[in-house]
């Protein structure tokens, strides 16, 4: 494939391309900064648009969407602490308070860069070994995918900052809000009330918006003392010195790491990765106790690992025609009217398109940076204005969002019911990331649990004999035994016994 | 309120919903039959509804043995519930009357309600912010609005 | 007199003018699947074809959820002026409404044309060393066999329990989140087989056995259809059409039809289906409205008989 690199560079210095990069990234950004709307829309708004593009030009404008609108949501995340997209739904965790400190401008530059090394990262792995690691997601099939999710809701434990039995529960409320809506297993559909509306179920961005949007609102109608105070008081675009980056690189990494290999498995998504990289780093970290007060390392886990998603889920689509998240869905139908058809052949038939992909992937990133910057700086500004004028207009954005997936009039309702039970939650101290971990992984788990179970012949033990799941479970075993500080009580014993011993 | 009553509330309203949802999976209309191998459709429910019942109850006795005194934060109750009232009927009125007659209406409710003090600024910003947002995104993008008696 | 008869020309002429110009703005079609779906992508490549014919924009409505059935209420409900229609698959319209309550039945709907229509196929791992429908069978009664594909209702699940009712043997179904998701699972070993439109059987690299249709198809000239190996008869295929709400008018509806004809025709249309992997078929008014109600029939019979209906 490298023969095809010149000719897809040369493709893509045309004007039409170049300026569907840009303005990708650019719409891209403000769709991922505007809460509400998110890559999936972002991308389904632009789809009309290319049917008149030729192919390199409409790939070029969808990937630079795809791949800034996840960076995007960081911004406004960091600056009036809502996500912009569910897949910045931990970067509120120490990017508002470092924001709130004083620290914006540099919390915006960890994002910016963070999310570019996630993107390039994932775009190496996507063009080094993207049939292997095709092949290696294959072998998790129902009773691996189970175990792998199993370990994901640990990272609960990680975001409950102090109140895990507060957070156990949030989490389980958020497994439960899964189930609404049609079974996927036997087509019944569960708890909607005779309700057609409702018989769909809930999705994700909703919930999202209610759960950080308007219980934010309502957390500052509650505590606001200043009715004209701004809502961003510090913002703009600012590099941390090479000090500060230099002890993070192993952080950044790992989480780059985890975000390409979740995204490469089907199933579970951005949002479950970010996760997954925040709990790993706070678990790793000489000091966690200042996770959720402002670490750096919090925030640049969270975005690079989000973008590193990106690449990782086109994985699955180019090599196996198989999308890996909501995004990759929506690219690839536009692929297919466009003639590219993603698959086992794409490799082998259309090479040069591949080539193209990688490097439009490569640009979009290099520009998401640059760009991204300019954004930030933007945005800062534009959020100066009275946090009394601005949640309204949070609100509004969150209403358009809400209804604008899938036009149905549920997912308004949640936005406000949701808002108020977030904030009744947050009053007593319920951290509200478990409900949205709950959520995205519930029906997942479900459905991997019985898929598993008719494959065993309901014998739950057999799940144990797949080498690939019996070593994720024993992590997991061992995660929770750490947490009950079971795992110090047994090292402890241990050290005794070699000092009786040695008497 | 203090931390270790609000604790006991939340957790008996928590426990007591997961009752009546638990009661609800026994409903006839879930009945069906099933695929081979597979268990009912209300098995994971019902799993997941004891842990919550479980994990509420355990916090219904955290509270009880609580020593602490504890308040939560202190709140504006008043303008929370204006603002939340004023967030509510916005959404109903988006889905019954559309987002184009609706949205002005209600971005200066909130407006109004978070305690917003230029009421020239904020009626015009209510005005034109839905309708540039519309303009760009139903017009331009053909993104989904809710209609209504306008749309 | 002499102003009686062109005046009533003149009417008539004013009046047919009318009808004329319809349509007068955008439409709104209604696609009861998510975007990037494949009953989504199918209408976006008619989308364009259709809007330079109507010269006027079409505008995609996604309300996705429970196979198409919220879609396919919400859309039962509107106007029928001709500017709310929809694009909807045959499991939506024709099999759903037997399996759960719907408001609607095949009397809500208009047909208007079928765009696509694609045989479906036995499939398996290009690793599994199954090469004949009969060696398929064999394994089946030698021990078990996983079948996968979308939750029970929809075609693909109908379609694995028709041929296994027709072999007299058993599989064990095993539902995902849709056909891809299934197809992972058979390429990686966990499920054995599965049963979808032969051009999705091969963009995911499986092996077709069989195809369930009457001739072979362009798209994969070895593969031998039923028939040819001495298996019942069995015809399933996924088709998708364009619809309007019961009770529009009969010009608007010839006039989509029309429409729908000359842009399923065009090359450009042919080529982008074809090379998704999908078959381009057109129907028009009056015999896809045959066809239709003939599918609404007989799929409710076809679930009683594969035992998904009581």
């Amino acid at each position: 494939m490298i023969e095809f690199i010149p000719s897809a560079f040369a493709a893509t210095f045309s004007v039409s391309v170049l300026l569907a990069l840009a303005a990708g990234t650019f719409a891209g950004i403000i769709i991922g900064a505007l809460p509400g709307l998110g890559t999936v829309l972002g991308l389904v708004m632009a789809l009309p648009f290319t049917y008149v593009m030729d192919p390199a030009t409409a790939i070029a404008l969808l990937l630079s969407i795809y791949v800034s609108s996840i960076y995007g949501g960081s911004i406004s995340a960091i600056l009036i602490n809502v996500p912009g997209t569910p897949q910045s739904a931990a970067s509120v965790f120490d990017g508002y308070p470092m924001a709130q400190r004083g620290d914006g401008a540099l919390a915006l530059g960890y994002a910016t860069v963070g999310s570019f090394i996630g993107g390039i990262f994932s775009l190496i792995v996507l063009v080094l070994i993207a049939p292997q690691l095709a092949k290696f997601a294959l072998q998790f099939g129902p009773i691996e995918t189970f175990a792998l999710i199993v370990f994901a809701l640990t990272t609960i434990a990680w975001v409950s900052s102090g109140e895990m039995l507060k957070g156990l529960l949030s989490a389980t409320i958020g497994l439960f809000l899964a189930l609404i809506g049609p079974d996927a297993m036997t087509g019944q559909i569960r708890f909607n009330f005779d309700s057609l509306f409702l018989s769909a179920g809930l999705t994700v961005i909703p919930l999202l918006i209610g759960f950080f949007a308007v219980s934010e609102i309502l957390y500052q109608a509650a505590v606001l003392k200043d009715v004209k105070l701004p809502a961003v008081t510090s913002g703009g675009f600012k590099l941390a010195p090479w000090s500060e980056w230099k002890p993070r690189i192993m952080v950044i990494l790992r989480s780059c790491g985890i975000g390409s290999f979740i995204g490469v498995l089907p199933g579970t998504g951005a949002t479950a990765a970010v996760f997954v990289s925040y709990a790993d780093a706070k678990r790793r970290s000489p000091n966690p106790e200042d996770f959720g007060k402002g670490e750096p390392s919090g925030l640049l886990a969270s975005e690079a690992s989000n973008n590193a998603v990106s690449g990782g889920a086109m994985v699955p689509m180019m090599a196996l025609g198989i999308p890996g998240d909501g995004g990759t869905v929506v690219l690839m139908g536009a692929l297919t009217i466009h003639n590219v058809i993603p698959g086992v052949r794409l490799f082998s038939q259309q090479p040069d398109l591949v080539t193209l992909i990688f490097v439009l992937l490569f640009l979009s990133n290099i520009l998401m940076l640059f760009i991204g910057g300019f954004g930030a700086n933007l945005f800062s500004r534009m959020l100066r204005i009275p946090t009394t004028l601005l949640m309204p207009l949070v609100f509004m954005m969150s209403v358009v969002g809400a209804y604008a997936i899938r036009s149905n009039p549920v997912d308004l309702f949640v936005v406000v019911i949701f808002g108020v039970v977030g904030f009744l939650l947050r009053l007593n101290r319920f951290p509200p990331a478990p409900i949205i971990i709950g959520f995205v992984l519930g029906a997942p788990l479900e459905m991997s649990l019985r898929q598993g179970l008719i494959l065993t012949d309901m014998n739950f033990l057999a799940f144990f004999a797949s080498p690939i799941a019996l070593i994720l479970f024993c992590i997991t075993g061992l995660i929770i035994l750490n947490l009950f500080g079971l795992g110090n009580a047994i090292s402890k014993r241990f050290r005794r016994k070699e000092t009786q011993s040695n008497n | 309120m203090q931390q270790k009553n609000a604790d006991m509330l939340y957790g008996a309203v928590l426990a007591g919903m997961a009752c009546a949802m638990f009661a609800h999976t026994f409903s006839p209309i879930y009945q069906n039959e099933f695929l081979f191998g597979d268990v009912s459709t209300v098995f994971f429910p019902r799993v997941l509804l004891g842990i919550i019942f479980v994990l509420s109850m355990m916090l219904v006795v955290k509270g009880k043995l609580s020593t602490s005194d504890a308040i939560l934060t202190q709140i504006n109750v008043k303008r929370v519930l204006l603002t939340g009232g004023a967030t509510l009927i916005t959404v109903v009125g988006v889905w019954y009357l559309g987002y184009l007659v609706m949205m002005p209406v209600g971005v200066f409710l909130i407006g109004l309600a978070l305690g917003y003090p230029n009421l020239v600024i904020l009626g015009i910003t209510s005005l034109i912010s839905p309708l540039v947002v519309w303009v760009i995104l139903a017009k331009f993008a053909q993104v989904s609005f809710a209609p209504g008696t306008l749309l | 007199m002499k102003y009686l008869l062109p005046g009533c020309a003149a009417i008539i002429l004013a009046a047919g003018s009318a009808f004329a110009e319809y349509p007068e703005k955008s439409i709104s079609v209604l696609v009861p699947f998510n975007a990037g779906s494949g009953p989504d992508s199918s209408f976006r490549m008619l989308q364009p074809e259709m809007e330079k014919l109507l010269g006027q924009p079409m505008v995609v409505l996604n309300v996705g959820g429970a196979g198409g059935t919220v879609g396919a209420s919400q859309f039962a409900a509107e106007p029928k002026e001709g500017y709310n229609l929809a694009f909807m698959p045959v499991g939506t319209t024709t099999t759903q409404p037997h399996l759960r309550k719907v408001s609607y039945d095949d009397t809500s709907f208009e047909p208007i044309c079928m765009t696509i229509q694609d045989p479906m196929g036995v499939s398996v791992s290009p690793d599994a060393g199954i090469d004949t429908i009969d060696a398929l069978v064999d394994k089946a009664k030698a021990g078990t066999v996983t079948s996968g594909g979308p939750p029970p209702g929809s075609l693909p699940h109908i379609g694995q329990a028709a041929v296994a009712a027709a072999y007299d043997i058993e599989f064990k179904y095993v539902p995902h989140e849709g056909g891809g998701a299934a197809a992972k699972s058979i390429l990686g070993g966990q499920v054995d087989v599965l049963v979808d439109p032969v051009g999705s059987i091969l963009n995911y690299g499986l092996k077709p056995l069989v195809v369930l249709n009457g001739e072979r198809l362009p798209a994969a000239p070895d593969v031998p259809t039923i028939d040819e190996v001495g298996g019942k008869p069995l015809r399933y295929s996924i088709w998708f059409g364009l619809f309007a709400p019961a009770g529009t008018p009969e010009d608007v509806l010839n006039k989509l039809d029309e429409a729908c004809k000359t842009a399923t025709s065009t090359e450009s249309y042919k080529a982008t289906v074809e090379k998704s992997g999908r078959t381009p078929r057109f129907m028009d008014r009056a015999e896809f409205s045959e066809f239709f109600k003939q599918q609404y029939k007989d799929n409710a019979s076809l679930l009683t008989a594969v035992g998904l209906k009581k």
